[in-house]
């Protein structure tokens, strides 16, 4: 896993309201978002955000409504302006840029791919995936032929002519996607743009997603309010509570360990066995007795591991990295500790 | 995309105001008028007083002070109300003005009395010498009187100088000098009547015999009548008869009231009535009598036109004296010669007239005299000198006195009158009158506006002329080209746009078949003038409109500068703004335009901006987050998915052009409005339905077509698999 960044987010704070700049102190001073509220009537949207994004990653910001997050991924590409704090990406700080250099910046290093779609009614299938690269100044059969690839990829062939009011939300989110990557920009920004699918075709556009990142490796910073979404998808995770970074790392750090109580409330009602990797849990220590003939893969998760133990009636298996040298054991009691839900634990 | 239908257009009957408020702005104007009267009524008192050097004069002035108070009296309700009013229509603002100026008239009024008071008591002095003097005379005169008709000729004096002293009796303030007066004039009267009375009885049987005489004569004459067979003798009976006349005439007012003169009166009427037949006999014996001579010597023929004019005429001569000789040949003819040579010596005719109209006129004369003419008899002077006297003693008593001092009370008791008729000391006036600012100050300053915008146009009106003079040659040329296209070409481009518009073939047809039923019912020019007008408005809004309205949206502050304009131009009335419009460019096609577009603009820019922020925010983000640029933006983005709102707009913009045909014609836009307007001022039921009809024509075919086509180029929101 490569880690260098992309995107550095650096004390980054936004606070609305028509006198963000002078109220701004108070925030620094430590003054609380419910305080600021009352007593200044201006909303803390972000407070004080470091967040490194790293290259190629999936990069998942996750929160509940309010968070803060779909103003943090628009402060990326500059929708929202910020009260203070820098956004450096390819060594560039977007806050500082130009008008002019910003166009270009959006032009061309993201997209976006939006909640509630962000068609263009008025424009076909075609047109509206053809958007991006037209801005980009690419015109004529290039850009068909460049549209008719990514249409292709998403599964939306012999849906060029139509309309969006035609087609059903997880096709128009298709065409969403399409049009994202179709720009072939290194950063793609997803505004909670499965959140209004329904699960099954929620589940689909996340394999689409992931299996195009197979072969795309770009840089998505990915924003959900769902948990499960975001250990799916996501290689890190970023939790936001209240306009506050709570934690960043990997879904196997969130699990594990929880950095308080708010995050822990969000991993409780998941099933860690089925996100949790078998090096997440795996110790040390031989255990005494039982076989060790069973072995697994580092990465495997714990419901597969557990699944081969009961079928071999093994007590303990022996993980192995992807080089195949022994790194750990892996044993009921440990296994039993992750399979068993938070809230029971807790009990 | 929900129809849009037309704002109900503005008729100009709603423009004219109800009657019930014409109604109330007449009695408001009445009141006004009679306060303006009262007003320069003040002022002329005031101007008079000021010029007077008589002391007479004073007084006259004050009498009409005393009528313009009481007037102010009994209108003191409209005065009070009026009391702090001001009607910019008129020079008059208030009633407070009114009081000022009374109040000035009483100061004048008693200054200038102060200033006349010793012309006052020479006045009286004078007047009381003058008297005297005329007393004295008249004295004289009485005891001198000797005969009955001596007490008639004095009559005239006596009575004018006792008016003279009761209308004068006001200036007489001395008491004792006026009973004095009171006294002498007694002592006169008294001595007037006892003459009277002592030639009562002598005038009384002078009168008797005269009229015995009268009456003698007439008989006489009436005796006479029968005997009158000459023209002479008829002659010499008219004058006798008009010299009775003459002094019966002379003599009516003395003989009236006395017992027999009516009797003889209608005696002389008798007379002349009688007189007046015979002379008519006698013109008619003359005629027939002329008609038989030519025959004198043919019996048989004679005899037969005899017995004819005794049927034809009424003449007692043929009756009595002609037909008894008929057959009897020799006599006949005799007689006939006798009676034309009696009857040969004078034109009848002319008597008779004479007679005739100097009868009508004496009878007439003298009835009307009986009625009318006091009677003359020395009893019935003395009575009424009597009369007089007592009014006069009355006068002196009871009439106001005009002396100085009573004067300057009376004035200042006037002013309080008219005050007190003003006076809004009344609490309730206070809510019930608007605090309003002085009308003066109001007149003013609209003058003020009037002026500066007169002098404006006239040192730029031909400037702003030239500058719409291209408009009006585009609006002259595409008029003139439309005219010039032969109907059919017409209908079949009109057919063809329709169907571009809507891709409809119905549409199309029921365009063409619009068109042809306005050109068959003879409307097609101004149906032309009328679509040209509306053409070029709704060009020219859009033109102007779609900017200011992508303006608006684009900037808060733009939005409500222009909001409150927008409203202004839709609800004020359009006469208001076609006023400078007309003092700028005059009447025409580019005022009638320019007042057509100030109505129309709105809805476009009002809806442009609307459909314009109503745009989905999230299609914003995403052409930003693309990387568009604020025009890409707002060609990709903003306009094409606000068209539903903008082609509303367009559509509400068209029929309210449409609307304003009618009032556009007021200010010289020919077209469909003008027979319209006509029609209303002369009542032709025929001619306004017609043509309102057709304009109703006209603003369904661009609704439909435009609707339609709004429809067509959004067809990516019906859902439709295409």
């Amino acid at each position: 896993m490569t880690q260098d960044i992309k995107v550095k987010i650096s004390n980054l704070t936004k606070i609305f309201g028509p006198r963000a700049q002078s109220v701004l102190k108070h925030v620094d001073n430590g003054m609380s978002k419910d305080d600021l509220l009352k007593e200044h009537k201006h909303v803390l949207g972000l407070s004080n955000i470091n967040l490194d994004l790293a290259n190629k990653n999936i990069e998942v910001i996750m929160g509940l409504s309010g968070s803060g997050k779909s103003t943090l991924i628009r402060h990326i590409n500059r929708l929202i302006e910020p009260t203070a704090g820098s956004i450096m990406i390819g060594g560039e700080d977007v806050i500082q840029m130009p008008m002019e250099k910003l166009r270009q910046f959006r032009q061309q290093k993201t997209a976006m791919v939006f909640q509630s779609f962000a068609l263009l009614p008025h424009k076909t299938v075609m047109d509206n995936i053809c958007l991006g690269i037209h801005l980009q100044g690419l015109k004529g059969d290039e850009a068909t032929q460049r549209a008719k690839k990514w249409i292709d990829r998403v599964g939306l062939t012999g849906y060029e002519d139509r309309y969006p009011s035609q087609l059903s939300g997880g096709m128009q989110q298709r065409v969403g996607l399409a049009r994202a990557l179709t720009c072939d920009t290194e950063i793609l920004m997803m505004d909670e743009a499965f959140s209004a699918l329904d699960p099954l075709i929620r589940s689909d556009m996340q394999d689409l997603l992931l299996e195009l990142q197979k072969e795309l490796h770009k840089t998505i910073i990915f924003i959900t309010h769902d948990l499960d979404e975001a250990l799916k998808i996501g290689d890190r995770i970023a939790i936001l509570n209240g306009g506050e970074l709570v934690q960043h790392g990997t879904s196997q750090d969130i699990l594990m360990e929880p950095a308080d109580d708010y995050v822990r409330d969000f991993v409780k009602k998941v099933n860690r066995s089925h996100v949790l990797h078998a090096n997440s849990v795996m110790t040390d220590q031989k255990p005494e007795k039982g076989s060790t003939n069973i072995k697994v893969n580092e990465m495997d998760s714990v419901d597969s591991v557990l699944c081969e133990m009961l079928r071999q009636n093994a007590d303990c298996c022996i993980v192995q990295d992807s080089n195949g040298s022994d790194i750990g054991y892996l044993n009921k009691k440990d296994i039993a500790e992750v399979v068993q839900p938070l809230e029971v634990a807790e009990n | 995309m929900a129809a849009v239908r037309p704002i109900p257009q503005q008729s100009i009957i709603e423009c004219i105001p109800p009657a019930s408020e014409i109604a109330d702005l007449r009695i408001l104007n009445k009141d006004l008028n009679f306060i303006q009267a009262m007003t320069k009524r003040a002022d002329d008192l005031t101007s008079q007083t000021l010029s007077a050097t008589d002391y007479s004069q004073l007084v006259k002035i004050t009498d009409s002070f005393t009528k313009l108070a009481e007037r102010a009296e009994e209108k003191n309700k409209t005065l009070k109300e009026l009391s702090n009013n001001s009607n910019p229509m008129t020079e008059v603002n208030s009633s407070a003005e009114l009081l000022e100026k009374v109040q000035l008239l009483a100061q004048t009024l008693e200054d200038k009395t102060q200033e006349l008071s010793s012309l006052y008591s020479s006045n009286e002095n004078s007047l009381f010498e003058t008297y005297g003097n005329s007393i004295s005379e008249l004295s004289q005169k009485v005891d001198s009187i000797s005969s009955p008709n001596d007490v008639i000729s004095v009559f005239p004096d006596l009575e004018t100088l006792l008016k003279a002293i009761d209308e004068n009796a006001r200036y007489i303030n001395n008491s004792t000098k006026a009973s004095d007066l009171v006294e002498k004039v007694e002592e006169l009267s008294k001595a007037y009547t006892d003459k009277a009375e002592q030639y009562s009885d002598a005038f009384m049987s002078d009168m008797g015999s005269q009229i015995a005489l009268l009456n003698q004569k007439i008989s006489g004459l009436m005796g006479n009548i029968d005997s009158l067979t000459s023209n002479s003798a008829l002659q010499f009976h008219v004058e006798q008869l008009s010299q009775i006349r003459e002094q019966v005439n002379a003599s009516s007012s003395i003989y009236k009231n006395f017992p027999g003169a009516r009797d003889m009166v209608f005696n002389l009427d008798t007379l002349s009535i009688s007189t007046h037949a015979k002379a008519q006999e006698m013109a008619d014996s003359h005629k027939v009598v002329s008609d038989l001579m030519p025959l004198v010597d043919d019996p048989e023929a004679l005899s037969r036109a005899v017995k004819e004019a005794s049927i034809r005429s009424d003449v007692s001569t043929v009756e009595n004296v002609l037909i008894p000789l008929v057959n009897k040949t020799n006599e006949l003819n005799a007689k006939v010669i006798e009676l034309a040579g009696q009857y040969e010596a004078g034109n009848y005719a002319d008597i008779k007239v004479r007679v005739v109209a100097s009868l009508d006129k004496t009878v007439e004369r003298l009835d009307r005299q009986y009625q009318s003419i006091r009677s003359t008899d020395p009893e019935a002077l003395a009575e009424t000198i009597a009369g007089l006297v007592n009014n006069m003693e009355s006068s002196i008593v009871s009439i106001r006195s005009v002396d100085p001092a009573s004067q300057t009370e009376h004035f200042s008791s006037l002013s309080t009158t008219v005050s007190d008729s003003i006076s809004t000391s009344d609490f309730s006036l206070f809510f019930n009158n608007v605090i309003s600012i002085p009308g003066d100050v109001m007149m003013s300053s609209r003058k003020c506006v009037d002026l500066a915008f007169k002098d404006f146009t006239r040192e730029f009106g031909n400037n702003i002329e030239s500058f719409f003079d291209p408009l009006l040659s585009f609006l002259i040329i595409i008029e003139k080209l439309l005219l010039a296209t032969p109907w059919p070409v017409f209908l079949a481009v009109a057919g063809v746009l329709a169907w571009l518009g809507s891709r409809k073939i119905k549409v199309s047809i029921g365009v063409m078949l619009a068109f042809f039923a306005i050109g068959f019912l003879n409307m097609w020019e101004p149906m032309i003038s009328t679509v040209t007008m509306i053409s070029a408005a709704t060009i020219l809004c859009l033109a102007i409109g779609i900017p200011l309205g992508v303006w608006m949206s684009r900037s808060d502050r733009a939005q409500s500068m222009i909001t409150p304009i927008l409203d202004i131009m839709q609800t004020i009335p359009s006469f208001v703004y076609l006023i400078p419009v007309v003092m700028m460019l005059g009447i025409g096609k580019v005022p009638g335009l320019i007042a057509v577009c100030i109505y129309a603009m709105p809805p476009i820019v009002r809806l442009t901006n609307l459909g314009i922020r109503l745009v989905d925010k999230e299609a914003m983000e995403a052409a930003d987050a693309f990387g568009a640029t604020y025009r890409q933006r707002l060609f990709m983005v903003q306009i094409p998915l606000a068209l539903p709102n903008i082609f509303a707009g367009v559509n509400q913009t068209i029929m309210m052009a449409l609307a304003m045909v009618v009032i556009a014609s007021m200010i010289g836009v020919a077209g469909l409005g003008l027979p319209v307007l006509q029609a209303v001022q002369n009542q032709y039921l025929s001619m306004g339905m017609l043509y309102g009809l057709a304009i109703v024509a006209l603003a369904i075919v661009f609704d439909r077509v435009s609707q339609a086509f709004g429809t067509r180029i959004q067809k990516h929101r019906s859902g439709d698999v295409l």
